[in-house]
C-alpha cells in the first residue's frame, strides 16, 4: 500500500458492520505472504527467464476481521489453513504483508513508535505448548515477572514486585508458594496456567489463544476454559480463541468465523453459525465434530484433504471437495457478504437461490 | 453364544523404579467379541495405552506383566515365548500407533515396508505381496495405491499417513486390531474419513478393535462396550449406552460433564478437580477419592469391580442403583 492511500484513509473510520462496542482489534485486507525474497541475481535469472520466482505460500489472503471490546471471537479452522498467523498479527507479533491493523481505530503503521510498544503490550498471546513458549531455565517468578518488570508495571520495591508475582499466580490459579520451581516441575495443566499467568502480568485488554487447551487431558482442559470464562469477568478481556475444537468454541464464543486456506470463509454469531451454517465447508465440518452420543451412526466423510496452500486451487479454495460446485467457483473467488444480520458467508450458492 | 476373542482376566503390568514398582495397570479385565469394537478410555497416564502394549506383548523389560491372563483364542498371550509372540503379532493381532511417522521407517518406501509385512509371516512371491499391499491401501481409502506404493513416508500427508498405517496392520487380515489413539492428531474432517474406514472394515470383516482414547466422543459414536480408566484400574466398564447416559462412577460422570458440547453454552464447566496422581504414590483405596465430591471413609478401601446388570463399576456410592 502506498503513503497516499494510507492519509487518504480516514483514521476513525467506523467499523463495516456495526459491533456491540468500538472494535478493539481490525484487520483489514491482511494478507500474508511467507516464501524467499529473491536477491538480486535470482530476480535477474527470473526477468531472463532462467529461472522461476521462488514459491510463495499465502498464509493469509486478503482477511478482514473486527473484534469488538470484550468480545470473544474463535477461530476455526484445520491445520495449515493460516489460523495461527492470523492470531500472530492480531497479536502483533508478526507484521503482515500487505493491509492494516487498526488498534482502537488507529492504524499501527501510523502510530509513533512509543506508543506502538505500549500498544503491543495491551495484547498478549497464550500458546498451545507451554513448554516450547515457558523459559525453562528461569523460575517462575521471573517467567511472569520479568515483563511487568522490564515495562516499569510495578511501582515500588522488591516485595511490591514479589507481592505482583503471587497476586498474578494467584489469579490463575497457582499456588504463589511454588514460584522458585521451574517449568519442568509442573504439570500440563499447571503449565498452561503459567502461560496465563505470564499473559496477564503486563495487564493486556485482550488475549489471543492459540490451541490454548488443545494438548490438555478433557478433564484439565475444562478447569482452564473455566479459568478463562472467570478472567473474562473479573478482567473484562476480550479474547481471540483459535482452535480446531468446535466444541471449545461454541462453548466459549460470542462469535466465530471458520477458516479454510487463509481466507475467512464465514464468520456469524456462535448460535447462528451453530444453528444455521451457512457455508458448505462450515456444514461438513459440523457434520464431523464427534460429539458424545449412544446412538451408533456411520461416520459420514468429507472427501479429500486440505489442499496444499503453495498452490491452492483456484476461484473458491473449497471448490475440489465442495459437493455443491459449480462452474462458477472454478474461476472466480466468492466475495465474504452479509446474508443475514450479522451472518457472512463467501459462497456462489448464495446468489443463485 | 460364541466364545469371546479376547479376555483379559486381572492383568497387572508393572514397571520397577527406585522408587518401588510402578502399578500402570492393576487388575484389569475384559472381553471382546469379533466384530465388536472396545473403547478404552482414559486421560493420561491411566495405563490404557500399557493395556495395549501388553497385549500386544511390547512391554519393554525392566517392565512385567506380573500378573493375570490374556486369552486371546483361547491362547494365554501373558504365557508366550518371545518367537511365539512374534509369529501373532502383525499376523492375528495389529496395533496402530498415535504418530504413523514414529512407526513407518522414513527411509524405506512404503511397498519395502508393507512387502516385510507379508513377508515376515507368509511365503509369497514378491508380485502378489505387492499386489495385496496395493489392495489394502486401496481398501483404506488412498488415491492411486499402485503410485504411492513407491513413496517414501514423508510424500504423505498426515492423514495419509495413518492410512498406510492401518493399511499395514490390515495386510495380514489380524481377527484383532488395537488401535492407540490413533486419530488424535489429525483434523476433524481427517478423523472423520479415518474412523469412516474402521467402522466398515469391522463390520465387513469381523475384525475385533480396541481402540483407545482420551475422547469419550470418539468412541460414543464407534464403541460398543467402553471401559474408562483411572490410574491404572478400571472404573467403569460397560455398553456405550450404560457408561455415557447412565455413569455409575464419579469419575465417568465428570468426564462426560468436562466436555464443552455437553454443556451449555457460557456456563461454566463442571470440572474435576484436582489432577490424575501419580501411579507412584496413589492414595490408599479408591484412587479418585482425593478428587471426588462423594468420597467418605468407606473410600479408604479399595472398592472391588460390582455388576449391576452388566454395567461394571468400581464405587462406594455409585450415582445410581440399578435394579441386578
Amino acid at each position: 500500500m502506498t503513503l497516499t492511500s494510507i492519509a487518504a484513509m480516514p483514521q476513525n473510520a467506523p467499523s463495516a458492520t456495526p459491533m456491540m462496542g468500538a472494535p478493539i482489534v481490525e484487520l483489514r485486507g491482511i494478507s500474508r505472504r511467507f516464501g524467499k525474497t529473491p536477491d538480486l541475481i535470482d530476480r535477474a535469472a527470473i526477468s531472463l527467464g532462467l529461472a522461476k520466482p521462488p514459491p510463495v505460500v499465502r498464509a493469509i489472503d486478503d482477511v478482514d476481521l473486527s473484534i469488538a471490546k470484550g468480545e470473544v471471537v474463535g477461530l476455526v479452522g484445520e491445520s495449515g489453513c493460516g489460523k495461527s498467523t492470523l492470531g500472530r498479527v492480531v497479536a502483533g507479533i508478526l507484521p503482515p504483508s500487505s493491509g492494516q491493523v487498526f488498534w482502537n481505530g488507529r492504524a499501527i503503521d501510523t502510530l509513533p513508535a512509543a506508543e506502538r510498544r505500549a500498544g503491543a503490550l495491551r495484547t498478549q498471546m497464550v500458546f498451545q505448548n507451554p513448554f516450547a513458549s515457558i523459559n525453562p531455565r528461569l523460575p517462575i517468578s521471573e517467567v511472569v515477572g520479568e515483563a511487568p518488570r522490564i515495562h516499569g508495571l510495578i511501582k515500588g520495591g522488591r516485595s511490591a514486585q514479589a507481592a505482583y508475582v503471587d497476586e498474578q499466580l494467584r489469579r490463575a490459579g497457582l499456588d504463589p508458594s511454588l514460584k522458585e520451581r521451574y517449568v519442568h516441575q509442573f504439570s500440563g495443566g499447571q503449565r498452561q496456567r503459567i502461560g496465563i499467568a505470564r499473559a496477564l502480568a503486563v495487564q493486556p485488554d485482550m488475549l489471543v489463544c492459540d490451541e490454548a487447551v488443545a494438548a490438555l487431558d478433557v478433564s484439565i482442559q475444562a478447569q482452564i476454559l473455566n479459568l478463562f470464562m472467570d478472567l473474562r469477568e473479573t478482567l473484562d478481556l476480550t479474547y481471540l480463541f483459535i482452535s480446531h475444537d468446535l466444541g471449545v468454541v461454541e462453548h466459549l464464543s460470542d462469535r466465530v468465523a471458520i477458516m479454510y486456506l487463509g481466507r475467512i470463509i464465514e464468520e456469524a454469531p456462535t448460535e447462528e453459525i451453530f444453528g444455521r451454517p451457512n457455508h458448505p465447508y462450515t456444514q461438513a465440518l459440523l457434520e464431523e465434530v464427534p460429539r458424545i452420543e449412544t446412538t451408533k451412526r456411520a461416520f459420514s466423510s468429507l472427501k479429500g484433504e486440505l489442499p496444499s496452500p503453495l498452490h491452492p486451487p483456484s476461484g473458491c479454495h473449497f471448490h475440489p471437495r465442495c459437493p455443491h460446485a459449480f462452474d462458477r467457483c472454478k474461476v472466480e473467488r466468492p466475495a465474504l457478504k452479509t446474508i443475514a444480520s450479522k451472518h457472512k458467508s463467501a459462497c456462489h450458492l448464495n446468489e443463485q437461490l | 453364544m460364541s466364545p469371546p476373542l479376547l479376555e483379559l482376566r486381572g492383568l497387572k503390568t508393572g514397571f520397577p523404579t527406585r522408587a518401588g514398582e510402578v502399578k500402570a495397570v492393576d487388575d484389569v479385565s475384559f472381553t471382546l467379541k469379533r466384530g465388536k469394537v472396545l473403547g478404552l478410555v482414559g486421560e493420561s497416564g491411566s495405563g490404557k495405552s500399557v493395556t495395549g502394549f501388553s497385549i500386544m506383548g511390547l512391554i519393554e523389560p525392566p517392565g512385567r506383566i506380573s500378573g493375570g491372563q490374556i486369552l486371546f483364542d483361547g491362547i494365554d498371550l501373558a504365557k508366550l515365548s518371545r518367537e511365539e509372540m512374534r509369529s501373532l503379532r502383525g499376523r492375528r493381532i495389529a496395533m496402530i500407533f498415535q504418530d504413523p511417522m514414529m512407526t513407518l521407517n522414513p527411509v524405506l518406501r512404503i511397498d519395502t515396508q508393507m512387502i516385510e509385512a507379508i513377508a515376515a509371516h507368509e511365503k509369497v512371491s514378491r508380485a502378489e505381496a505387492r499386489t495385496r499391499a496395493r489392495d489394502a491401501l486401496a481398501q483404506v481409502g488412498i488415491p492411486s495405491p499402485e503410485e504411492r506404493l513407491d513413496a517414501y513416508p514423508h510424500q504423505f500427508s498426515g492423514g495419509m499417513r495413518q492410512r498406510v498405517a492401518i493399511a499395514i496392520a490390515l495386510l495380514n487380515k489380524p481377527d484383532l486390531i488395537v488401535a492407540d489413539e490413533p486419530t488424535t492428531a489429525l483434523d476433524v474432517t481427517i478423523q472423520a474419513q479415518i474412523l469412516a474406514e474402521v467402522q466398515k472394515l469391522t463390520t465387513e470383516r469381523g475384525m475385533a478393535l480396541i481402540w483407545i482414547t482420551h475422547d469419550l466422543s470418539v468412541v460414543s459414536r464407534l464403541a460398543d462396550d467402553i471401559a474408562v480408566m483411572y490410574a491404572g484400574r478400571i472404573v467403569e466398564y460397560g455398553t456405550v449406552a450404560d457408561v455415557i447416559d447412565r455413569p455409575l462412577h464419579h469419575y465417568t460422570a465428570g468426564l462426560i460433564g468436562s466436555v464443552p458440547s455437553r454443556n451449555k453454552r457460557g456456563s461454566r464447566l463442571a470440572q474435576i478437580p484436582g489432577m490424575t496422581p501419580s501411579v507412584l504414590n496413589l492414595p490408599e483405596g479408591c484412587a479418585f477419592r482425593t478428587r471426588c465430591a462423594h468420597a467418605d471413609a468407606a473410600c479408604e478401601a479399595t472398592p472391588a469391580l460390582v455388576a449391576q446388570a452388566g454395567h461394571l463399576h468400581r464405587c462406594f456410592h455409585p450415582l445410581r442403583e440399578v435394579a441386578a
